[in-house]
């Protein structure tokens, strides 16, 4: 833990009265609450707590106290960090003069259902929002984290891709108008909210200043909170609560009527890209996902225990199989038995056409993974095996990288996660892969590592830095994580959004109140700026490499 | 004038190899357009050919301190946003960068320059299969970058995600004199290099914290302009048919829209009153009256299409879809109102012609666009309309155009208000009931998502915070404020 901060008395009361006395704490229980070392942004490491608690947190209710206690913490030089549903650690202090602002009390959820919207505050989950949403027969985009997350911390300030991103996009495009507290405690309202006409779109008048702080990814809580968005909703021909089948932990969900839910396989990546190009032709589908056969195993069994025993007995489903693993889940969803007989229709014909074959399930491990996939269900189920992940690559480009992202996925395991290797024993590479709205491919290769053994953590660190290694050195589309620093290095061959960024950031965050470690380095010295992108090949060299992965596995990043 | 221009063109001293054209016509005309009728001339018109050229422009002109307003659309332009609203500005036209260069039928996409406009786009990207998709009918010189650079609604609804479409990876020049790619363009290498490695440039957000592209969007040239941007395209369909779905009333027509958008049925999808339809159909001033006298009050458009999948059976469903919406909210089907067949209209909508359509019958007209959700959109046409009447101008007529936007999340609605100018009664009295209009309809909740001319009073007449984050993106991205100069308000 790092060295303890007391809150000053004469801010404490500052804070009282602007949140009210029950609405602060300074006590270690609950300051151990936000500083929990879990979840995306996880720092490789056996330590259940961060290294850094924050001074005291806060709960406001509302805009206007958010405000004000930044512009308190401003007063008294203190930093501030904003948490909504808190599931990675991404939402911990930065430093220990940090307070943390738990936006739990602001929940609100208003679903606008003629114009497929909602209007949504920081602690709305996204299970809370689509449980509401289905009420009008409307979903909401989920993401990988699953339902617990907040779709306004997604879509404001961090990444926002989601396993039926082909039905329901990203969330820094399902954004609509927001409201924002900057760094220094002014409240912005952009779009349409600014000028008092509603919630529904967040460009203008005039430019789209969003761009400035938020583009592929947000500020992950940099640069300010923001308290309130509008947030587009998707039609779907389903209403109101699914009926769950089979028990816990395999809980189900029946199949509605004109669904199509199948699984698909083809001999090689080539045959799954042609076929790939045509699903995508006339958005048949609302959601694919090609997941990695060990993680459906995982998914289609209870527990680590029996996934094993399954294994070993070779009893698992052929879904589960190894072999299996040029593969899509495919959800077609309509809204009448004609269009239902064409969209299933076409789908099996060109899977046919393709060299496919789809796959038979048990209707227990199609209403699982049905389940799963609508409601974003995943993330226990891939953080099972061992407790520790990391992730890599991202693609946001034609599904022509598909076969090249598998291969770049195998390189970058180089075999640590084949049977005596030390990460978690898996398929040839653990990508997850979807396209964005029938147009592009996303796909992130799943890093799984025991977070208690050291040299599973140098691994999976090693994995991770050869992810840029790899991508550097013949780019696989965008790279997902060209984030803070690494975009010190590769930046300026890519038009140098870094510098922009680094104005943003110390034009409205002089002092760095707003503090993260996802962002933008606030202060990167002249001569040290420009000799990073030079240094990039050193950096990128197999013995720099492997004393980075010791330092990040030993000591954590 | 003609000799202002000379002495101002000694003292130019344009970048080298630019084309420049110094020519008191050609400099006149970019002094007014069809809204303003004067401003001020520019010193020069600047002619680049490439990427490297605008970057020689972008930079001679913070050198010295000489304004560039970017015009990429050639032939008769409106709105005021690319004439001139100071001394000592030059002209970026970049009408002549109006090349394909490069079309990929797979994923759907075309990487255009900034000059290709409408009148050419679609036999460009036939041979790849592929066409472009588009605003409501535009002009044939309409820049299609332009166009979506400045948010204009396509008609393909059900394509329209994100106010961002139908743009992929773009590279933009800044008004700071340096280039930026945007989204998928935001990768190593130059465009050469990423199409041989197989990039398509297709995330349109990015790269990383930044999203320069929607900066710029809406921005009227004030920031930087686009040399060059990748665009989905749609494919080619197999099969196409157009329907008319009419009622007398705006309500239920606006349900069935949106009925259709959450099934995603529709190629296009819009809905127009009886003169717009008429404006969209009609070819001269008879054709118009008599058509406004037999078109039903309130129409949707709706293009139904089929791909390569099952073509048949594809427009079975959507046509069976459609006639049962149409029945469950009372909105009359029909392929062809007063003779015309909705699927020639679906194709004439694809052929663009010299002149707006907006001007085909009466010489001129007045727009009035801004946003709004689709359940709200009823209201603002008593406005408009009571408005009208007040100002003695009941005899004129009054187009409604309702464009779904975002997949229906809300919606462009526009007025057109077509008007002779050579009557200048109604053109002088219909200028200041237009405006009385606009500020009717602000009060009632319209958002000037672009704010052009004399909107941008209402437009910021709320300022929570959003021209503070304008001041600091300008100062961002055009330091010396040679864009478009007092364009925006900024300051």
């Amino acid at each position: 833990m790092s060295r303890k901060i007391e809150l000053p008395p004469q801010v404490r009361s500052e804070l009282e009265r602007i949140v009210g006395a029950r609405h602060i704490s300074t006590d270690p229980a609950m300051l151990s609450a936000h500083a929990w070392n879990t979840g995306v942004g996880k720092v490789p490491g056996a330590e259940k707590f961060a290294g850094i608690w924050p001074v005291a947190v806060v709960l406001p209710e509302s805009t206007e106290e958010v405000a004000a206690v930044v512009k308190c913490c401003a007063r008294h030089k203190l930093h501030f960090k904003a948490h909504s549903t808190g599931y990675g650690s991404m939402s911990n202090a930065c430093s220990p003069e940090t307070v943390v602002i738990d936006l739990r009390r602001m929940n609100r959820l208003e679903i606008d259902a003629k114009n497929r919207m909602a209007i949504i505050g920081p602690y709305a989950t996204a299970g809370a929002l689509q449980a509401e949403a289905l009420k009008h027969g409307l979903t909401c985009h989920i993401v990988g984290a699953g339902p617990a997350h907040s779709p306004l911390a997604s879509a404001t300030s961090l990444l926002g891709v989601g396993v039926t991103s082909q039905g329901t996009s990203m969330n820094a495009r399902n954004l609509l108008s927001w409201e924002w507290v900057t760094p220094q405690g002014d409240i912005v309202r952009g779009g349409t909210a600014g000028s008092g006409c509603g919630w529904f779109a967040g460009e203008g008048p005039g430019p789209g200043v969003r761009g400035m702080i938020r583009g592929f990814c947000g500020a992950a809580g940099g640069l300010g909170v923001f308290t309130r968005i509008g947030y587009k909703l998707y039609p779907v021909p389903v209403t109101g609560p699914q009926e769950p089948t089979g028990r816990l932990p395999q809980l189900g969900m029946r199949i509605p009527d004109n669904a199509g839910f199948l699984h698909a396989v083809w001999p090689d990546w080539d045959s799954h890209r042609a076929a790939t190009f045509e699903l995508l032709d006339e958005n048949l589908c609302f959601a694919m996902l090609r997941m990695p056969p060990d993680h459906i195993g995982w998914t289609v069994t209870g527990s680590n225990a029996d996934y094993v025993d399954q294994v070993k007995r070779g009893a698992l489903p052929e879904v589960a199989q190894p072999a299996s693993d040029r593969n899509w889940t495919l959800l077609t969803l309509s809204r009448s038995p004609a269009e239902h007989a064409w969209r299933l229709g076409v789908v099996k014909e060109i899977v046919r056409r393709t060299g496919g074959r789809i796959l038979e399930l048990t209707d227990e491990h199609a209403e699982v993974l049905f389940r799963n996939l609508f409601t974003s269900q995943f993330v226990p189920r891939v953080l099972r095996p061992s407790g520790g992940i990391t992730t890599s690559f991202g693609v946001l480009d034609s599904f022509h990288f598909l076969p090249r992202a598998m291969e770049a996925g195998q390189e970058c395991l180089a075999g640590e996660n084949l049977p005596g290797g030390k990460l978690v024993e898996g398929g040839r590479e653990e990508h997850w892969s979807w396209p964005h709205e029938g147009r592009y491919l996303w796909t992130e290769n799943i890093i799984n590592f025991d977070p208690a053994s050291k040299p599973a953590r140098i691994a999976a660190a090693r994995a991770l830095l050869d992810h840029f290694a790899i991508s550097w050195k013949n780019p696989v589309g965008v790279m997902a994580l060209g984030l803070g620093p690494v975009m010190e290095l590769q930046g300026e061959q890519i038009g140098a959004p870094q510098r922009y960024i680094r104005q943003v950031k110390n034009r409205l965050d002089p002092g760095n109140a707003s503090r993260s470690n996802e962002y933008v380095l606030p202060v990167v010295p002249k001569p040290v700026a420009a000799a990073l992108p030079m240094l990039k090949p050193v950096i990128l060299s197999r013995p720099v490499l492997g004393l980075m992965s010791r330092v990040v596995g030993t000591k954590g990043m | 004038m003609g000799i202002a221009f000379t002495e101002n063109a000694s003292r130019l001293h344009a970048p080298a190899g630019i084309a420049c054209s110094i020519d008191g016509a050609e400099l006149r005309s970019f002094a007014s357009d069809g809204d303003t009728p004067q401003g001020h001339v520019p010193r020069a018109v600047l002619k680049p050919r490439s990427t490297d050229e605008i970057l020689s422009l972008i930079r001679w002109a913070n050198d010295s301190g000489t304004g560039v307003v970017p015009v990429s659309s050639t032939g008769r332009r409106r709105r005021g946003d690319t004439v001139p609203a100071r001394d000592n500005v030059v002209i970026a036209d970049l009408s002549g960068m109006n090349r394909l260069l490069h079309a990929d039928a797979r994923d759907k996409i075309a990487i255009l320059e900034a000059g290709v406009d409408f009148g050419t786009v679609d036999d460009l990207l036939q041979p790849h299969g592929l066409r472009a998709l588009r605003p409501l009918s535009p002009r044939a010189g309409k820049s299609v970058l332009a166009s979506f650079l400045e948010r204009e609604p396509p008609i393909n609804a059900n394509d329209h995600w994100d106010v961002a479409d139908p743009f992929g990876g773009t590279l933009l020049v800044l008004g700071n004199g340096h280039c930026a790619p945007t989204g998928g363009a935001a990768i190593e290498g130059t465009l050469a290099e990423q199409l041989a490695r197989g990039h398509r440039q297709m995330m349109p957000i990015g790269p990383t914290n930044l999203d320069l592209l929607r900066v710029l969007q809406g921005a009227q040239g004030s920031l930087g302009l686009m040399a060059w941007a990748a665009l989905y395209c749609e494919r080619i369909p197999t099969m196409e048919r157009g329907w008319f779905a009419s009622a007398d009333a705006l309500e239920p027509v606006i349900d069935l829209a949106r009925e259709l958008l959450h099934h995603r049925i529709g190629n296009a999808l819009f809905i127009v009153d009886r003169v717009q339809l008429a404006l969209l159909l009609a070819r001269d001033a008879a054709a118009f009256n008599a058509l406004c006298g037999a078109l039903p009050a309130w129409t949707l458009f709706v293009g139904l299409s089929a791909g390569r999948q099952a073509p048949e059976e594809k427009m079975a469903w959507q046509q069976a879809d459609l006639r049962a919406g149409g029945e469950r909210h009372g909105v009359g089907l029909a392929e062809s109102l007063a003779g015309h067949t909705a699927t020639a209209l679906g194709q004439r909508l694809r052929v663009a012609e010299p002149v707006s359509f907006r001007d085909r019958v009466s010489g001129a007209h007045r727009e009035l666009f801004f946003l709004q959700q689709l359940d709200r959109a009823a209201g603002f046409v008593p406005l408009v309309r009571d408005g009208l009447t007040k100002a003695g101008l009941g005899h004129l007529p009054l187009g409604v155009y309702i464009q779904p936007m975002a997949q229906g999340v809300y919606g462009h609605i526009e007025f057109t208000l077509p008007y002779d100018p050579d009557k200048a009664d109604d053109a002088q009295r219909s200028a200041a009931a237009w405006q009385a209009a606009a500020e009717r309809c602000a009060d009632a909740g319209a958002f000037f998502s672009r704010p052009y001319g004399a909107w941008s009073d209402l437009a910021y007449r709320h300022d929570d915070g959003i021209r503070s984050m304008m001041a600091l993106t300008k100062s961002i991205l055009d330091p010396a404020g040679v864009m478009n100069p007092n364009r925006l308000p900024y300051s």
